[in-house]
């Protein structure tokens, strides 16, 4: 059992305490313990109860926003700083590059500083000579090796951080959000390691922005949000409910609310007779989705809660670019429908059945109308609005490569012989 | 763990880091390495300007001008190495602080590499000024405390450094204090000047000041080849093995939670 597993943490915390005053962290450091502690200290938990367990030869992704914990959780498990509570258990030596090129001196070449590195990393010199040529192989440097480090560029200080954190042998590597410094032959040569590092049976975490990177890479994924594990599993899932909670929040913030544009304008307000509970995108199959291709049918669907009856109630779904422009407005009645809303819980339906939107965001905002003068441009009394509007993305069609502008118009096309009839005036 | 198994488990690594440190402070300048003696010779220089050239204060004593430059050289270059270990070591936690946070690395070795730095450089120097008492014929086997002393020193040393260094990662204004504190220290040492040449109400002053003792014996064993007072040496040495082992347990202690405040 324990031969399995790689490293493992329980209840694993991480706590920072916040001083209000200098002086009080300062007697606390001489181990004077304050009275009324709640009054000066603010407690930060940057982790809390994470336990998981790591088994040998995967590779663990750990995604989140910023400020989630993630390299709080990366230095935990290396061992550079304590936890506050819980334990980690490694079953194996540990490598860890937490941040691009700690250890080097600007003033030593990169060939001293290889050794110096070494020397911060616990290996000696003979230790040291026989991963030497791998590090210099990987690294790439020319001519340069034997020049100070304050010469290189980013990317020449960034290989060599990560050749010797990737040379040192050691069963498990951990490594924090650094293969977006790279140019794309250098990320393609990381992959490339991570892969040989697999194939070694070695095991692998990392932290990732890119969330390609964690598809590609990792068998397993960990999504941290507040100092807590939100999921854990494959990448594919967790990366998916990692998007959805992020356009969520996205939604919230980016995108105009319709309660705001209402109490702008002053003459829209919102009875509360209809209450709209929820917005969703349906694709051809009748499931919720985010991401359609031009082309596509798509639904929307628009769940209520009425607490009256309305016989000839007006719905209008407008779709809105991420820039603000309404580029389309569907509205019941222009389009026919005599819809009718019942009291109580109920749904409507809006269906498209070929999305001719071109490729972008679109956000949609929905409002009921208990009645509705299409010829009176005043704003009339709204019975219900979406207030918390939902995006959803449109791709190109898969086999189609080239740009179809912001608007794929229906269009008939005819072909005939001879010279074009000319219009008589 | 006594601090004295965790040197010696350590040993070559910190030989390493000492020779590392050489070069990063040297790397890229002109003279190199030859800076460890070349500047405690202008520190002498200036020494010998001021206190043998406007002052005269070997004229009181009925020094001749070698001797007196001897004299301060003797007390000089151990103080020297005490007070480049107590700069470095104090500043090394907070300087390497990126080294703490994201290597798995014994800190508590960072402030003995600056004491055995600092005591380096002056055993080089020593090296230059022992040649030149062996041509002025005031060499004897009272060097062969010489060995015991450095030991002394670099303990004394060490005891202070792992204490302040921990300090000095939450209160910064230390290591502006300790600038001052170095500038006091040194005047109050017994350099260009020895022990008994002070005034007898000024006494206590001196007799307050550790390192007033240790370069009174360096001054002994080196310039006037007798042996070293071997009781206040016992008593010093007992007392700095208490001192070094408490500096090493607080420093132990708060190894856990530096890299949080650092």
């Amino acid at each position: 059992m324990m031969d399995r597993l790689a490293l493992s943490t329980r209840g694993l915390s991480k706590q920072y305490l916040l001083y209000r005053r200098g002086r009080h962290r300062l007697l606390e450091f001489f181990g004077i313990r304050l009275g009324n502690r709640g009054r000066m200290v603010t407690e930060h938990w940057a982790l809390h109860d994470v336990s998981f367990d790591v088994e040998r030869g995967s590779t663990v992704g750990i995604i989140g926003r910023n400020g989630a914990g993630k390299s709080t959780l990366l230095r935990l498990l290396a061992g550079t700083i304590a936890p506050s509570a819980g334990q980690v258990e490694r079953h194996a030596p540990v490598s860890a590059l937490l941040e691009l090129g700690t250890g080097f001196h600007p003033d030593l070449t990169g060939h001293e500083n290889i050794y110096a590195s070494g020397l911060y990393l616990g290996l000696d010199k003979p230790a040291m000579d026989r991963v030497y040529g791998d590090v210099v192989a990987f690294a790439e440097l020319g001519e340069f090796l034997h020049q100070p480090v304050r010469t290189y560029s980013t990317g020449m200080y960034m290989r060599l951080a990560f050749s010797l954190a990737t040379c040192i042998p050691a069963e498990i590597q951990i490594i924090d959000e650094v293969l977006g410094v790279g140019d794309l032959y250098f990320f393609r040569k990381c992959l490339q390691r991570f892969a040989q590092l697999k194939e070694q049976g070695r095991t692998t975490i990392l932290v990732s922005h890119d969330l390609g990177t964690v598809l590609r890479l990792c068998s397993r994924c960990l999504w941290l949000d507040r100092g807590r594990i939100v999921k854990d599993g494959t990448p594919l899932e967790v990366v998916t409910a990692y998007l959805e909670s992020v356009y969520e929040d996205y939604d919230r913030q980016a995108w105009p609310s319709a309660d705001a544009d209402s109490a702008d304008s002053g003459a829209l307000r919102a009875t509360r007779a209809v209450r709209v509970e929820r917005v969703e995108f349906l694709d051809a199959a009748g499931l919720s989705c985010r991401t359609f291709s031009t082309g596509d049918p798509l639904t929307v669907r628009i769940t209520y809660d009425s607490r009256v009856a309305l016989a000839h109630p007006v719905v209008s779904v407008g779709i809105y670019r991420a820039d603000g422009v309404l580029v389309c407005n569907a509205i019941s009645s222009l389009d026919g429908a005599n819809l009718e809303l019942f009291a109580g819980p109920g749904s409507i339906r809006l269906l498209f059945d070929r999305l001719m939107l071109g490729p972008g965001e679109y956000g949609v905002a929905v409002a009921i109308y208990p009645s509705l003068d299409l010829g009176d441009s005043a704003s009339p009394q709204h019975a219900a609005l979406w207030h918390r509007p939902h995006t959803f993305t449109v791709s190109r069609p898969l086999d189609v490569a080239v740009d179809l502008g912001v608007f794929r118009h229906p269009a008939r096309w005819h072909a005939e012989r001879g010279a074009a009839m000319e219009v008589k005036t | 763990m006594s601090c004295f198994r965790m040197l010696f488990r350590y040993r070559r690594l910190i030989a390493s880091l000492v020779w590392l440190d050489f070069k990063v402070r040297y790397a890229g300048s002109r003279f190199g390495l030859l800076w460890m003696l070349l500047a405690p010779a202008l520190v002498l220089g200036s020494y010998l300007l001021v206190f043998g050239g406007i002052l005269q204060v070997q004229r009181s004593s009925g020094w001749t001008g070698l001797h007196y430059a001897l004299l301060v050289a003797s007390g000089l270059l151990p103080w020297i190495g005490f007070s480049q270990g107590l700069a470095g070591g104090t500043g090394s936690v907070l300087a390497q602080r990126n080294l703490m946070k994201s290597h798995v690395f014994p800190v508590e070795l960072l402030p003995v590499t600056a004491v055995c730095s600092g005591l380096v450089g002056q055993l080089c120097s020593m090296v230059l000024l022992l040649i030149v008492l062996g041509f002025a014929g005031s060499a004897g086997p009272s060097l062969l405390a010489l060995p015991l002393l450095l030991v002394l020193q670099a303990f004394f040393t060490l005891s202070l450094v792992w204490f302040l260094s921990c300090v000095n990662i939450l209160y910064r204004d230390l290591s502006q204090i300790l600038s001052l504190v170095t500038v006091l220290l040194m005047f109050i040492s017994p350099i260009a000047y020895t022990s008994e040449m002070v005034p007898a109400g000024l006494g206590p002053v001196i007799k307050m000041n550790p390192l007033s003792y240790l370069i009174d014996w360096y001054r002994d064993a080196l310039l006037f080849n007798r042996m070293p007072d071997l009781w206040g040496m016992a008593v010093f040495a007992v007392l700095t093995v208490i001192a070094v082992q408490i500096a090493y347990g607080y420093f132990m202690r708060l190894r856990k939670v530096l890299p949080d405040f650092a």
